[in-house]
C-alpha cells in the first residue's frame, strides 16, 4: 500500500517553542513523525511499547512515551523533545547536572531522562530522593544503575538553580 | 506490521455517539493510548478507524455529583492520583493509579482504557470495587449502568458493545471513619504489572467491631468481584490477626475454587493470603 | 622505554566523559539515526522452529511488492557463509537447516521497512520439523538429535591440582549443593542497527553499533568474499553492549545488502528481534563440593559446570574456560577439581555477558562459602578473610600472584559496614525480615590463556596537536575518554588537549574486542607504549632545540621546559615543524599483549592472566515473607582497580554493576519462546536501586598503565551472590536458583512466614 491510498491528517503544534504544520499518517506514532519526518533522532525508540521510556517528550509539560501517542494527537499540544531543552550553547539545568555527576554512560537512554527529569521539575522543584527515584523509574538505563542520575537530580532539587530549571 | 487506519477526533459527546453509531463496527477507541498503540503496533489492532476521545471535555471531569464520585473516563492516572476529590474520597483508587507503569504510562493511561481493557491485573479495578463502581455507558440511543463486576465478564472481555462509550464511572465515596489499603505485589517496584494486587475499605465502631469490610483482589479471578466469602469473617468482629488469616485462606480458597489448581497455585496460593492479610495489617493495625 | 619527567594531573582526575555534551543535547547519532540520500532497508525472515529443515522456499509472492528490491538467500552470499567469534558455526543465512527459533533464513530488502516487512509476510517456507533439544546434559547423551554435524558437545575445560577426592575424604567439613542460573538477556538500552553504503573507492562501509570493529571487518569481509581493506567498519555512538554487540549482529546482513543491491541499507532491529536474535547469559548448572578444616582454611573444590550455549558457540568456548578457571573464587585451594562441559542445544544462542561466566561461579562459591562458615561456626567474612588470595598465593590453576593482590583490601574496606549492618539489622515489620550477605570476587582481566593484543597510534600534528587513533570500541563505559587521559599524562597534556580517532578500520588498528575488562588495562598500556615513544622522541629533539640535556627536560602543557630555567622552552608545534622537515616520523604505533600462557588441556594449568580484579561486595536486604518480595536497602562495593584513572568513570561501573547484579539476583530470567521483549523481562528501574556505596580500593598493578587494571565486569560479579547470602541471612534458607524471583523466595521463606504467623496468632 503507498501513501496515496491513505487520508492524511493535518495537524499543527508547537515544537520546541516553534510552531510546525505537517501531514502525518494516521497510524504512525508520535515518535515515527519526531525522528523520521521531522528528523528530530534525539528522541530514541529502545522498545516501541513505552517499556523503556528512551522516547520520552514534554506534551503540554507532562512526560509521555512518544511510541505510544499516535501522531495526530500532537496536534494542538506544546510538544518539547531534548532538542529544544539546551539554549544555544548552554545545557539547561539538568544537563548541567548530569554532566557534572558523570551521570551519562552510552547516552541512549540519556535524553529521554533529561526530559522525565525535566517533567518531574517542572510539577515539583523540590522533589525528594523517592520522588525522583519513582519519576524516573518509566526511563531504564542499563548503563549507570541511576545512582549518579538521581544524585544529579536531588543535587538540583536542593538547590536554588531548580528554580531556574523550572523556568526554561 | 503496523495495522492502518483513519484517525477521527469528535469535538463533543455527541459527536463521538453518532461516529459511534455509523462506524462502531469498524472503530477502537482511544484515549490514553497505552493499550491501543501497543496492538496497533504488533498489527493486532484490525479497524477502519480510530476515535481519539481523549479530549472530550464531557469525559474529563473528576467532581461529586448527587452523592457519588464521577470521574471521566479519559481522566487520566496521574490526574486520579494527584486529584484533592479522589485522594479525599477516594484514596485507595488514589494509591492504585500512582503505582500504574510509569510517571509516562500514568500521564497518558486513563481510568476508562483501564476498565474497557479489562485486564485481570489492572491496578485501579480492585478499588473501584470497593467502591461499589458503576460504569456508565452511552450509544447515541441511550445510556445504560453497570456495575463493574458485571461489566467485565472475563480475561480482557467486557460488555461494551459497538456504538457505545464508556463516558464515565461512580463510585461511592469512601465515608468519614473508614480506612483503606492498597496492596500490590510486583516483581519490581515500578514499570510492572502487578503479580496480584488487593484493595481494602474498613470501618470500625466505637466499641472496636468492624462494622464495614470491602475486599477485592486482582489476579486471581478471571472477573473482577468482591470477596464476600472474607468480608464476612471479618465483619462483625474485631480487628485481629488470626481473623485476617481466616479471611485470607477464604480468599486463596476461593481463588481455587474459580481457577482451580495451577502451577502458578504454588505461589499464588500462599501469596494472595499474605497479601489480603498485609492489606488488613495495614488496614487496621498500622499507626495513621 | 620508560617516561621522562612530565607535570600533569590527568590520572586519577574525573574528567569529563568524551561526547557527553552532545548526547546531553541529542546531537549524537547512534546507527539508527543515521540518514542518507538513497537509502533502503533490510530486514531477516526468521525461522519460528528450534530445529527443522526447509523443505521449500518459495519468495515469488514477496516480488509484486511495492518497493520490493530482492529477496536473498544463502544462495546470493558470494564469501563464506560461515562466521562466528571463535568458532566459525554460524551462517549468516542457513543453507539447510535451522538451529533455534530466530534463525535468519532470508534476507528481504525493499525502499522502506514497511515495504520489506510486507514482502517478508509473503515469502512461503516449508519446514519439515527435526527432534529438538533443549536441556544441555540430554544434548550429550547418544539419543539427542545431532544440532551440528560435529556433535552436540561445544568443550571441556578441566582444572586439576593436588588430590582434590583424598582431601575432600580427610576434611573436617564438606559442603555440597547444585546451583542453576538462567538465560539473562543484555537488554542495552539502543537495539543493534546499522547502515552500509559502497563509498566512493568501491569500499564497502558499514556503520554499526559494535564492541568490535575489526573482528566485524574480517567476518565481513569474508562473507562476501572480498578482501579485508576493501571492507570499513565505522563504530556509531554505541548504547551499550554487555558483550552481545562482539558478534555480528546486523553487520553481515547491511553489508550483504548493500554488496547486493548496490545502495546504501539500513538496518534497525526491533526491541523483539534483539531479543529474539541476539546472545544471551550462558544458564550454567554448577555442582559444587568444597572442603575446610576446622581452622577455616579450604582443604579442596569438586566442581562439575554444565553449561548451554544454545545453537551456536559465540563466545561459549571463552565462557567454559573462565568458568572453569574462576571457580575457586579469589581463595587459596590446594586442591582443586573443576570440569566444565558446554553443549550445542536448539535454545537462543549464548554467548558473551558481562563476566562471561563468573557471575554464575561466583553465586556458587560464595554460597559455598557461606555455608562452609555455618558450618564451621565462622562468621562470613571471618571465613573468606582467612582464605583471601594474597602475595604468593598460588591460584587454582598454578599461578603464583607476584602484585595488585587486593582481594584481603576490599574484605579490610567493607568490614565496618558489615558489622554494623550486622547490628543494625532488626526489622521492625513482622512477616519481614532483614539480611546482610557478603561476596567477593576475582577477575582475570583480558583473554584466558591467548594472545590478544592491542594496537594504538599516537601522533603529534604539525600544528602541534596531540591526535590518539585507537580501535577500542567505547559502548559508554568510557574507553575513549581513559585512553586519552593515559595519552595526556605520558606526554604531559591536558586531556582536552588531545584528539581523538576512535573504533574506524579505516583510520584505527586493531585493539582487540571491547571485553573481559581489557581495554583500560590492555589497550591502555597498548597506548601508553605510543605515547612514551612520542614522548621520547620530543624529548630528543627538545633537547637538540634547548641544547640541553635531556634529563633537564619537563613535558608540561604542549611544551618541552628546562627544569633548570622554567622560563625558557620549546613548544610541540615548533618541535613538529622541525621534524616535517627533517623527515622524523612523528606518528608512533604501541603494542601491548598481556603475558600470558596457555592452560594445559589435561590439567588446565598455566598463567591465563596477566593480572586479576578483585573485589568484596556487602548487600543489606529486607525480605517479605508473605510476598517473597525483597527489597535491597544498601549495596558497600569495594573494587580493587590497580589505579583508578578517572574516579568518577569508576564509580559509574560499580554503580552499573550493582544494578546489573541487582536484576541478576531477583528479577532477570530469559525464557526461550516465552519472553518477547521488555514487557515481560524486567531489568531493574531507578525505584529498585539501593543506596550504594562504592569504594575504590588501590592496589597498584606494576604492569598496569599506571597501576590499572579494569573494572567493567567485576562491579557486576558480587552483587548477586551478596544479595544471595543477605536473603539467606533474612530467611536462615537459601535459594540455589537465579534469579530468586517472588515464587523462590517465598518458597525458601516458608518457615519463617509460619513462625511468625504462629507468633502474630498467639494470644488471641
Amino acid at each position: 500500500m503507498q501513501n496515496s491510498d491513505i487520508d492524511l491528517v493535518n495537524i499543527q503544534f508547537q515544537l520546541n517553542g516553534k510552531p510546525i504544520r505537517l501531514s502525518v499518517r494516521p497510524f504512525d506514532s508520535a515518535l515515527a513523525v519526531i525522528r523520521d519526518e521531522i528528523g528530530l533522532t534525539g528522541t530514541k525508540e529502545g522498545c516501541g511499547i513505552g517499556e523503556c521510556g528512551a522516547c520520552t517528550i514534554l506534551v503540554d509539560g507532562k512526560a509521555i512515551t512518544a511510541c505510544l501517542m499516535l501522531a495526530p494527537q500532537l496536534d494542538g499540544r506544546e510538544v518539547q523533545t531534548i532538542e529544544g531543552v539546551a539554549e544555544g550553547d548552554t545545557l539547561h539545568p539538568v544537563q548541567q547536572a548530569l554532566l557534572a555527576h558523570g551521570a551519562v554512560q552510552c547516552g541512549f537512554c540519556t535524553p529521554g531522562m533529561v526530559m522525565s527529569a525535566k517533567g518531574l521539575l517542572e510539577a515539583n522543584s523540590h522533589p525528594t530522593r523517592e520522588e525522583i527515584a519513582d519519576a524516573l523509574a518509566g526511563n531504564l538505563c542499563r548503563c549507570t544503575g541511576y545512582v549518579q542520575i538521581v544524585d544529579a537530580i536531588e543535587e538540583l532539587a536542593g538547590s536554588p538553580r531548580a528554580n531556574e530549571a523550572v523556568k526554561r | 506490521m503496523r495495522s492502518r487506519f483513519r484517525y477521527y477526533r469528535p469535538t463533543s459527546l455527541s459527536e463521538a455517539l453518532d461516529f459511534l453509531a455509523l462506524h462502531g463496527t469498524d472503530t477502537a477507541i482511544v484515549a490514553g493510548g497505552t493499550d491501543l498503540m501497543i496492538s496497533a503496533r504488533s498489527g493486532d489492532l484490525q479497524c477502519k478507524y480510530v476515535l481519539d476521545v481523549s479530549r472530550l471535555n464531557e469525559l474529563r471531569p473528576v467532581a461529586m455529583s448527587d452523592g457519588l464520585l464521577a470521574i471521566g473516563s479519559a481522566v487520566t492516572h496521574a490526574e486520579i492520583a494527584a486529584h484533592p476529590v479522589t485522594r479525599d474520597v477516594a484514596p485507595v483508587l488514589a494509591k492504585a493509579a500512582s503505582c500504574v507503569g510509569s510517571t509516562q504510562i500514568r500521564n497518558m493511561g486513563t481510568i476508562g482504557g483501564n476498565i474497557a481493557n479489562a485486564s485481570p491485573a489492572a491496578d485501579t479495578i480492585p478499588p473501584l470495587m470497593v467502591h461499589n463502581a458503576k460504569i456508565v455507558v452511552k450509544s447515541a440511543s441511550g445510556e445504560r449502568v453497570e456495575y463493574l463486576g458485571d461489566f467485565v465478564r472475563g480475561p480482557y472481555v467486557t460488555i461494551l458493545k459497538p456504538g457505545e462509550l464508556i463516558t464515565h464511572v461512580l463510585l461511592e465515596p469512601m465515608m468519614s471513619g473508614y480506612r483503606h489499603s492498597f496492596q500490590r505485589i510486583a516483581r519490581r517496584r515500578a514499570l510492572s504489572i502487578a503479580r496480584m494486587n488487593v484493595a481494602a475499605l474498613g470501618l470500625v465502631d466505637g466499641n472496636g467491631v468492624i462494622q464495614d469490610l470491602r475486599l477485592s483482589v486482582g489476579s486471581v479471578t478471571p472477573r473482577p468481584c468482591r470477596m464476600t466469602v472474607a468480608e464476612d469473617v471479618l465483619t462483625s468482629n474485631k480487628p485481629d490477626k488470626k481473623v485476617f488469616w481466616e479471611a485470607a485462606e477464604k480468599v486463596s480458597h476461593e481463588m481455587v475454587r474459580w481457577s482451580g489448581i495451577r502451577p502458578t497455585t504454588e505461589y499464588k496460593k500462599p501469596a494472595v493470603e499474605g497479601l489480603v492479610y498485609r492489606a488488613l495489617a495495614d488496614l487496621f493495625l498500622s499507626e495513621g | 622505554m620508560s617516561l621522562g619527567v612530565v607535570r600533569s594531573q590527568a590520572i586519577g582526575t574525573s574528567i569529563e566523559r568524551r561526547g557527553t555534551r552532545a548526547r546531553l543535547r541529542g546531537d549524537t547519532h547512534f546507527a539508527a539515526d543515521l540518514n542518507i540520500a538513497g537509502v533502503v532497508t533490510a530486514v531477516v525472515l526468521r525461522s519460528d522452529r528450534p530445529h527443522a529443515l526447509i523443505r521449500e522456499f518459495d519468495p515469488a509472492a514477496a516480488k509484486s511488492t511495492p518497493g520490493y528490491l530482492g529477496v536473498f538467500t544463502w544462495r546470493d552470499i558470494p564469501g563464506r557463509n560461515r562466521f562466528g567469534i571463535i568458532n566459525k558455526d554460524q551462517e549468516l543465512l542457513v543453507e539447510r537447516k535451522v538451529r533455534c527459533v530466530g534463525d535468519p533464513v532470508a534476507l528481504v530488502v525493499a525502499e522502506t521497512e514497511e515495504a520489506a516487512q510486507r514482502a517478508l509476510s509473503k515469502i512461503r517456507v516449508v519446514y519439515e520439523d527435526l527432534p529438538a533439544v533443549f536441556d544441555p546434559e540430554e544434548a550429550l547423551t547418544d539419543a539427542a538429535p545431532r544440532i551440528h554435524e560435529k556433535g552436540n558437545l561445544l568443550g571441556r575445560r578441566v582444572v586439576r591440582r593436588g588430590s582434590p577426592e583424598e582431601a575432600l575424604k580427610h576434611s573436617d567439613v564438606v559442603v555440597e549443593r547444585t546451583y542453576t542460573t538462567s538465560f539473562v538477556e543484555h537488554a542495552y538500552l539502543e537495539p543493534d542497527a546499522g547502515l552500509a553504503y559502497i563509498d566512493h573507492n568501491d569500499i564497502l562501509v558499514v556503520h554499526a553499533s559494535t564492541q568490535n570493529p575489526h573482528y566485524d571487518q574480517k567476518d565481513v569481509a569474508d562473507l562476501l568474499g572480498l578482501p579485508e581493506d576493501r571492507v570499513r567498519i565505522i563504530q556509531e555512538a554505541t548504547g551499550g553492549g554487555f558483550g552481545s554487540k562482539l558478534d555480528l549482529n546486523v553487520q553481515g546482513f547491511v553489508g550483504l545488502a548493500a554488496f547486493l543491491v548496490q545502495r546504501p541499507v539500513r538496518m534497525v532491529y526491533s526491541r523483539e528481534e534483539a531479543f529474539l536474535a541476539t546472545a544471551k547469559r550462558h544458564p550454567l548448572k554448577i555442582r559444587y563440593k568444597s572442603g575446610a578444616n576446622r581452622d577455616g582454611r579450604l582443604t579442596a573444590v569438586d566442581v562439575t559446570i554444565i553449561g548451554d550455549t544454545g545453537a551456536y558457540a559465540s563466545y561459549g568456548l571463552a565462557v567454559t574456560s573462565r568458568a572453569a578457571v574462576h571457580a575457586t573464587g579469589p581463595y587459596e585451594v590446594p586442591n582443586v577439581s573443576v570440569e566444565a562441559i558446554f553443549a550445542y542445544t536448539n535454545n537462543p544462542m549464548a554467548g558473551a555477558m558481562r563476566g562471561f561466566g563468573v557471575p554464575q561461579m561466583a553465586f556458587a562459591h560464595e554460597s559455598q562459602m557461606d555455608l562452609l562458615a555455618a558450618e564451621l561456626g565462622l562468621s562470613p567474612l571471618e571465613i573468606r578473610r582467612r582464605n583471601a588470595l594474597r602475595i604468593g598465593s598460588q591460584t587454582a590453576t598454578g599461578q603464583y600472584l607476584t602484585a595488585s593482590v587486593g582481594i584481603g583490601a576490599t574484605l579490610d574496606a567493607v568490614a565496618s559496614r558489615w558489622e554494623e549492618a550486622r547490628v543494625e539489622k532488626q526489622s521492625t515489620r513482622a512477616f519481614v525480615r532483614r539480611g546482610v550477605g557478603i561476596a567477593s570476587m576475582i577477575y582475570g582481566i583480558g583473554n584466558t590463556g591467548m594472545q590478544n593484543p592491542s594496537t594504538a597510534q599516537v601522533e603529534l600534528g604539525r600544528d602541534g596537536f596531540v591526535t590518539l587513533y585507537s580501535g577500542a570500541a567505547d559502548i559508554g563505559q568510557g574507553s575513549s575518554t581513559v585512553l586519552v587521559q593515559i595519552a595526556a599524562e605520558a606526554l604531559g597534556l591536558k586531556p582536552d588537549a588531545i584528539r581523538s580517532v576512535i573504533a574506524d578500520t579505516a583510520h584505527t588498528t586493531s585493539a582487540g574486542a571491547t571485553s573481559a575488562s581489557r581495554q583500560t588495562y590492555i589497550s591502555g598500556n597498548a597506548v601508553l607504549d605510543a605515547a612514551t615513544k612520542l614522548h621520547n622522541v620530543i624529548l630528543t629533539e627538545a633537547a637538540m632545540m634547548l641544547k640541553a640535556d635531556r634529563g633537564d627536560l619537563e613535558l608540561r602543557d604542549g611544551s618541552v621546559f628546562l627544569r633548570s630555567d622554567p622560563g625558557k622552552g620549546v613548544s610541540f608545534k615548533d618541535i613538529a615543524e622541525r621534524a616535517s622537515r627533517t623527515g622524523l616520523p612523528l606518528k608512533w604505533q604501541g603494542y601491548f599483549d598481556p603475558d600470558t600462557t596457555p592452560l594445559d588441556p589435561e590439567t588446565g594449568q598455566g598463567r591465563p592472566y596477566a593480572t586479576y580484579a578483585f573485589a568484596t561486595h556487602v548487600a543489606e536486604v529486607e525480605v517479605d515473607s508473605l510476598s517473597g518480595e525483597v527489597r535491597v536497602l544498601k549495596v558497600t562495593a569495594a573494587h580493587d582497580v590497580g589505579r583508578a584513572i578517572n574516579p568518577l568513570n569508576v564509580q559509574g561501573q560499580i554503580y552499573s554493576g550493582v544494578a546489573m547484579g541487582l536484576g541478576l539476583a531477583l528479577m532477570e530470567e530469559f525464557h526461550p519462546g516465552v519472553t518477547e521483549s521488555l514487557k515481560d523481562y524486567h531489568i531493574a528501574t531507578a525505584a529498585d536501586m539501593p543506596a550504594v556505596i562504592p569504594i575504590i580500593v588501590e592496589d597498584p598493578e606494576p604492569t598496569g598503565p599506571f597501576g590499572a587494571k579494569g573494572v567493567g565486569e567485576p562491579a557486576l560479579i558480587p552483587t548477586a551472590p551478596a544479595i544471595a547470602n543477605a536473603v539467606a541471612d533474612a530467611l536462615s534458607a537459601r535459594v540455589y536458583n537465579l534469579p530468586m524471583n517472588l515464587e523462590r523466595v517465598l518458597k525458601a521463606g516458608i518457615s519463617v512466614r509460619s513462625a511468625e504467623k504462629e507468633k502474630s496468632c498467639q494470644g488471641y
